[in-house]
């Protein structure tokens, strides 16, 4: 068997080396739903590698326990790397339909919550800097992967958020020079200032929004 | 009475603004902040310049994110100006509980109304008053006022949003 799964609202992902592990008795598909835990019925670290290591796990096992599983997989750097390659796949397909004139919620922002929900956002950081960096070249990626992220705090995305900026400040597209500076906005935290100030935009337009971020930094020291 | 829209890109005003001929906006601009609904564009209404924090708290409650947003404001002489219909019967989707009725449809909407609008947009861009922007905490602020005052209507939240609400909301979710 070459994948494993997990659910995620019905809709199955499959990773290599791992779905001999997460069937049940009778071999059908186990459903892992992240989504559901209850505190009081998760059992210890050490148990859930036991079950891990047995030949059947029970779907209740996995039912219950899907944080202990979430922890155990990023734990585990064979199939966190499997996880983080799977979902660079599934992200950048969602990102490749991303455009600029959509006053709707793009699939690529879906999938992010989903991805954030349902692993953490950790696995999210691994996920966006691979895709950032293969896919450097296409400005429209990059502007979707800043839309996507205005949502979050600069908190909950450090220390990869920031590590991305000055590449993406510095891009030679003004399109993600503009969503980057939008993330920076909405990152709303002064210690970005430097980063934006030691850029030179070209368009009228862009120099007096950057204007009113930098502003608005300084304002808020 | 004034008429409120929150613009999907806080770039898009000062796109708007330096841009000498507005036949000249880049078309996506079209398509990002004018999209229409058989013929109509929403906005909420408001009764004066001094009061827009409701009408604000209905919008940003209708959205699908807590982020810095910028805001364009129409009163009733540009409405006249630029041959604007406006109908009031739809209520808005919102989780300002009670505030559904601040929605407001632009409409019978053309070709040549969508340009009067956008001409409305450049007309406004330079003026201040008109032009209210609130940055993310301040957004955030806003949505914490309304849970206070108990008028947060979860049932009517888009989902992407109740998260965002949740997540930096959570102990007041609980309480409320």
């Amino acid at each position: 068997m070459n994948d494993i799964l997990i659910d995620k609202h019905q809709n199955y992902i499959y990773y290599a080396d791992f779905a001999d592990k997460i069937t049940s008795s009778d071999n059908t598909a186990v459903k892992v739903i992240n989504n559901i835990i209850d505190e009081n019925q998760i059992i210890n670290q050490k148990k859930t590698k036991e079950a891990f290591s047995s030949e059947i796990v029970h779907p209740l096992f996995i039912y219950q326990n899907s944080k202990q599983l979430k922890e155990y997989l990023e734990k585990n750097d064979i199939y966190k790397g499997q996880i983080v390659n799977k979902l660079v796949s599934v992200l950048y397909k969602d990102l490749r339909e991303y455009t600029l004139d959509s006053c709707e919620m793009s699939l690529a922002e879906r999938r992010i919550i989903d991805i954030e929900q349902n692993y953490t956002m950790a696995i999210l950081g691994e996920v966006l800097q691979k895709i950032y960096i293969k896919h450097f070249d296409e400005p429209l990626i990059l502007a979707g992967i800043c839309d996507c992220l205005c949502r979050f705090d600069l908190s909950e995305v450090n220390p990869w958020g920031p590590a991305m900026l000055a590449g993406l400040l510095n891009h030679k597209s003004e399109t993600v020079q503009e969503y980057a500076t939008l993330l920076i906005e909405n990152w709303s935290d002064i210690s970005l200032l430097p980063m934006l100030e030691s850029i030179d935009f070209s368009s009228k337009w862009l120099i007096e929004y950057v204007k009113e971020v930098i502003a608005y930094l300084k304002g808020n020291k | 009475m004034y008429y409120i829209r929150k613009l999907s890109k806080r770039t898009t005003l000062s796109k708007i603004k330096n841009t000498d001929n507005i036949h000249d906006i880049g078309a996506d601009i079209l398509k990002q902040e004018l999209s229409t609904t058989n013929n109509t564009l929403s906005f909420w209404k408001c009764t004066n310049l001094e009061n827009t924090k409701d009408t604000i708290k209905a919008i940003l409650l209708s959205t699908t994110s807590i982020e810095a947003s910028q805001f364009i404001i129409v009163n009733d002489q540009l409405i006249k100006k630029y041959e604007i219909d406006i109908d009031d019967k739809v209520a808005g989707n919102t989780g300002y509980k009670d505030h559904e009725k601040l929605h407001v449809d632009f409409c019978n909407l053309t070709y040549r109304k969508i340009g009067n609008i956008l001409e409305l947009f450049k007309e406004i861009s330079e003026q201040t008053c008109l032009t209210r922007k609130l940055e993310k905490p301040e957004v955030k602020n806003y949505i914490d006022e309304v849970i206070s005052d108990n008028m947060l209507d979860k049932s009517n939240i888009r989902p992407e949003l109740l998260k965002d609400i949740e997540k930096y909301f959570s102990s007041k979710m609980v309480a409320s």
